[in-house]
C-alpha cells in the first residue's frame, strides 16, 4: 500500500516540477549548511586529536586559571577568563617542576608583545610572535633544527632562534645564520632556524611555532622589567612514569608554592583536547543553530506549498473520496508528498555538503569530515522537517467533506 | 425481494436562517435489489441531492437511511468510504475525472484504494475500456476526449469495482441520441446481470429502459410508478420497441466496427508476433 502511495505522490509532484524543485531547494540549502558546519567541527576536532598524538601522551601543560574537576579527576569545565589576567605561574614554579623526579624536562612559554623587524628602523612584519623560553623547550616540544643551533645555556642574551616561516618572511632564507634582526627595537643575532613544525596554532598551542622568534628567558625578562610572565609550562614526563600520577604530584607541589591557592591547572594531553573539544562543540552547536534557521525556512516552504496544493486539489480530493479513499489514505498521500520533498532534498543537501566540504577543505589547513553520525543527523532532520511541516496540510486534506470538495470550483 | 435501500422521512436542508432551502422534503423510498430505477423531475427538484445521499457522499439533515438493512448514520467515516469503494459506483453529471491523470489511470483509480498493484489495476481498467470502445484512447488526457467519450470513461470508472449499486446522474446528459443509445445498452446489460441501478435523467426516451420511474417535484416524490412493459399503452409500447431496435442496431454496428478495426489480430491469435504486440500494448 505504501508503494502505491509513493507512486501517487511522485506522480503529482512531477506534474508541478518547478514548484517541487524550488521547494526542495529550501531543504537542500538547509541540510547542506547544517551538514557542512557539523563536518567542519568534526574536522577541526580530528585535527586537534592528531596534534595530541604528535606531541605524545606524556606532555603535561601547566597553565594559569582553574579547572573544575569531578571526583575522578576529569575536567568538567575551565575558567578561560583567568587566562586573560596576569599569569599566576612564576619562575619558582618552573624550578619546582624541573626538579620533580619524574619530569624529564620542562620549559616555560613567555609570550612577549612586540614588533619583529629585519633590521632596526625597517618596517616590522605583521605576523609572528616573540616567545621567551629555556633551552629545554627544544626537547619538550620536539623541535628540529634546520640550520644553526637552538638556545643553550651558553648562548648570549641577545640571540634568537626563528621559526621556519618567520625566517623566510623576515630574511628570505632558512639559512641566514648570523644576521641581525630587531625585536622591540633591540638587535638580536639569529643563531638558529627551526625546521617546519607540524603542529599549527590551536587553542592548546597559542603560538604558531613556525612564525615564532625564540629568545632566552633572561632576554624576555629584560623586556618585562625583570619579571618572568610565564603563560605556560610544558613538561615531559620521564619514560616509564604514569603521567596521571605525576600530574597529581605536580599539582600538590605547585599548590604549596602558591600557598594553597588553587589558581593554576595541570593538564594532561587528553585534557587539553577535552577543553578544546568542549569549546569546539559549543562553536559547532551555535553555528549549526544558525544554519538550521535556513532548514526551518525550508520547512515552512514545504508547508506553504503543501497548503496551496491542498486547496488547488480540493476537487481531486473530493473525487478520490467519492471513489472510496478513506481519510487516512488521503492524509498519507499528502504526507508522503511532503516527506518525499524533504527526504530527497535532504539527500541532495548531503551531496551538496560533500562538495562544499571539499572546496572549503582546500582553503583551510584541515579537511571537514562527514561521519556516518552526521549523515544520520542530516537524513533524520530532513525526515523530521517533512513530517513536522507536512502533517498540518495533510490533515486539512483528509478532513475535507467529500461533497463540499466536489462542489469546489477553481 | 430484499430491499437494498430504505429511506424514511428523509429531509435535506441547505443554508441557515432565512436563506434555508429545502432540497429534500420528508422522502420515503424503498428500492429492491436488482431494480432499475429512474428518477425524473425538473432541475432543483432534489434529484442530485438524493443521489449524493444514497451514494454516502452527503448526509441527510433528518430522517433515516438504511443501506442493506444498516443504519447509515451510525457508520464511521472510514466505513462509509469503504462502502463507497466496494459497493457503490457513481457516475457524475459533470464526470468528475482527474484532469491531470490519463484515461486509464482515471478508470483504475477506485482499484487503487482497494490496494491492487499497478499492473493488475491497469489491466482491469484497460479491459473495461476496451468493452467501451476506448482502447485507443487509454493514454489520452480527459481534456482530449469528446463529451461522449468522457461519459464512457466515467461509466467505466464506476463499473471497474463491479459495484452492486450503480448511481448514474444524467449519464446521457449532454450526449446525442446515438451515444445515449450505446450507453443505455451498456446500463441495460449491467442491469441484466443483477445490479441495482438508480439513474437520474431528463430524457423520457432514456427513462423507458427503467422498470420503475420516480417523479420528483420540489424535493418530494410526486409519483412512483412501476411499469412493466406489458402494461404500457400500445402507442408507448410501439415507441419503445422501435427505440430498442434502433439502439440494438447502433450497438451492433459499433461492435462490428470494433471487430473490423483489428481483424488481423483475430486471425493471428496463435502467432508469437501477435503476443509480442499485445505485450507492447499492455
Amino acid at each position: 500500500m505504501i508503494m502505491i502511495d509513493i507512486k501517487i505522490a511522485l506522480k503529482s509532484l512531477s506534474t508541478t516540477r518547478v514548484r517541487t524543485a524550488l521547494t526542495m531547494l529550501g531543504i537542500i540549502i538547509g541540510v547542506a549548511s547544517v551538514t557542512v558546519v557539523l563536518a567542519l567541527g568534526e574536522g577541526a576536532k580530528d585535527k586537534i586529536r592528531d596534534q595530541v598524538n604528535f606531541l605524545g601522551p606524556n606532555l603535561l601543560t601547566i597553565r594559569p586559571g582553574q579547572a573544575t574537576r569531578d571526583a575522578h579527576g576529569n575536567i568538567l569545565g575551565y575558567n578561560f577568563l583567568a587566562a586573560l589576567g596576569s599569569s599566576t605561574i612564576s619562575e619558582r614554579d618552573l624550578t619546582t617542576v624541573s626538579q620533580q623526579p619524574h619530569i624529564a624536562s620542562a620549559a616555560p612559554i613567555m609570550a612577549i608583545t612586540g614588533s619583529i623587524a629585519p633590521a632596526p628602523g625597517k618596517p616590522a612584519t605583521g605576523n609572528g610572535s616573540i616567545v621567551a623560553t629555556t633551552p629545554d623547550c627544544m626537547s619538550v616540544m620536539g623541535f628540529k633544527i634546520r640550520s644553526g643551533e637552538f638556545l643553550d645555556n651558553t648562548t648570549d642574551r641577545n640571540t634568537v632562534v626563528l621559526g621556519f616561516d618567520l625566517a623566510n618572511h623576515l630574511l628570505g632564507s632558512d639559512m641566514a645564520i648570523g644576521q641581525s634582526i630587531s625585536l622591540r627595537g633591540q638587535d638580536f643575532t639569529v643563531i638558529g632556524i627551526l625546521a617546519p613544525y607540524d603542529v599549527r596554532a590551536t587553542f592548546d598551542n597559542w603560538f604558531d611555532f613556525n612564525e615564532t622568534a625564540f629568545i632566552p628567558l633572561d632576554a624576555g625578562k629584560a623586556f618585562n622589567q625583570g619579571i618572568a610572565q610565564i603563560q605556560q609550562i610544558s613538561a615531559r614526563v620521564a619514560h616509564g612514569s604514569d603521567p596521571k600520577q605525576v600530574a597529581t604530584a605536580l599539582q600538590q607541589k605547585i599548590l604549596d608554592n602558591h600557598g594553597g591557592e588553587n589558581d593554576f591547572t595541570v593538564l594532561r594531553p587528553e585534557e587539553t583536547v577535552q577543553i578544546t573539544d568542549q569549546l569546539l562543540q559549543l562553536v559547532t552547536l551555535l553555528t549549526s543553530a544558525v544554519a538550521s534557521i535556513s532548514l526551518l525556512v525550508g520547512g515552512i516552504g514545504i508547508m506553504n506549498i503543501m497548503l496551496v496544493s491542498v486547496t488547488e486539489r480540493t476537487r481531486e480530493i473530493g473525487i478520490r473520496k467519492a471513489v472510496g479513499a478513506t481519510n487516512t489514505q488521503i492524509m498519507r498521500q499528502f504526507l508522503i508528498e511532503a516527506l518525499i520533498m524533504s527526504l530527497v532534498g535532504g539527500v541532495i543537501g548531503v551531496g551538496v555538503a560533500y562538495g562544499a566540504a571539499f572546496v572549503i577543505g582546500t582553503l583551510l589547513d584541515f579537511m571537514p569530515v562527514v561521519t556516518p553520525t552526521i549523515l544520520l543527523i542530516a537524513v533524520g532532520i530532513s525526515t523530521g522537517v517533512g513530517v513536522l511541516f507536512g502533517v498540518t496540510p495533510a490533515f486539512r486534506a483528509s478532513r475535507k467533506d467529500p461533497i463540499e470538495a466536489l462542489r469546489f470550483f477553481q | 425481494m430484499e430491499p437494498v435501500i430504505e429511506i424514511y422521512n428523509l429531509s435535506k436542508l441547505f443554508g441557515i436562517g432565512d436563506a434555508t432551502t429545502v432540497a429534500l422534503d420528508t422522502i420515503n423510498l424503498r428500492i429492491e435489489k436488482g431494480e432499475f430505477v429512474c428518477i425524473m423531475g425538473p432541475s432543483g427538484s432534489g434529484k442530485t441531492t438524493l443521489m449524493n445521499i444514497i451514494g454516502l457522499l452527503d448526509r441527510p439533515t433528518t430522517g433515516e437511511y438504511y443501506l442493506n438493512a444498516k443504519q447509515v448514520a451510525e457508520l464511521s467515516q472510514r466505513r462509509r468510504a469503504k462502502i463507497r469503494r466496494d459497493r457503490i459506483g457513481m457516475i457524475f453529471q459533470n464526470f468528475n475525472l482527474l484532469s491531470r491523470s490519463s484515461v486509464l489511470d482515471n478508470v483504475a483509480l477506485p482499484l487503487t484504494y482497494r490496494g491492487l498493484f499497478h499492473t493488475k489495476r491497469l489491466k482491469k481498467a484497460s479491459k473495461l475500456l476496451t468493452t467501451f470502445g476506448l482502447h485507443e484512447r487509454e493514454y489520452y488526457m480527459p481534456h482530449q476526449l469528446s463529451g461522449g467519450q468522457l461519459q464512457r470513461v466515467a461509466i467505466a470508472r464506476a463499473l471497474v469495482t463491479r459495484p452492486a449499486i450503480l448511481l448514474a446522474d444524467e449519464p446521457t446528459g449532454n450526449l446525442d441520441s446515438r451515444s445515449s443509445n450505446i450507453i443505455m445498452q451498456e446500463l441495460a446489460e449491467i442491469h441484466s446481470k443483477g445490479n441495482t441501478i438508480i439513474m437520474v435523467t431528463h430524457n423520457p426516451d432514456v427513462a423507458l429502459y427503467a422498470d420503475r420511474i420516480i417523479q420528483m417535484i420540489d424535493g418530494k416524490i410526486a409519483r412512483d410508478t412501476k411499469e412493466p412493459e406489458h402494461e404500457l399503452d400500445p402507442a408507448k409500447k410501439r415507441a419503445l420497441s422501435a427505440y430498442r431496435k434502433v439502439a440494438e442496431a447502433v450497438a451492433a454496428k459499433a461492435k462490428r466496427k470494433e471487430r473490423a478495426r483489428k481483424p488481423a489480430e483475430h486471425k493471428r491469435k496463435p502467432n508469437r508476433r501477435k503476443s509480442k504486440r499485445e505485450e507492447q500494448n499492455a
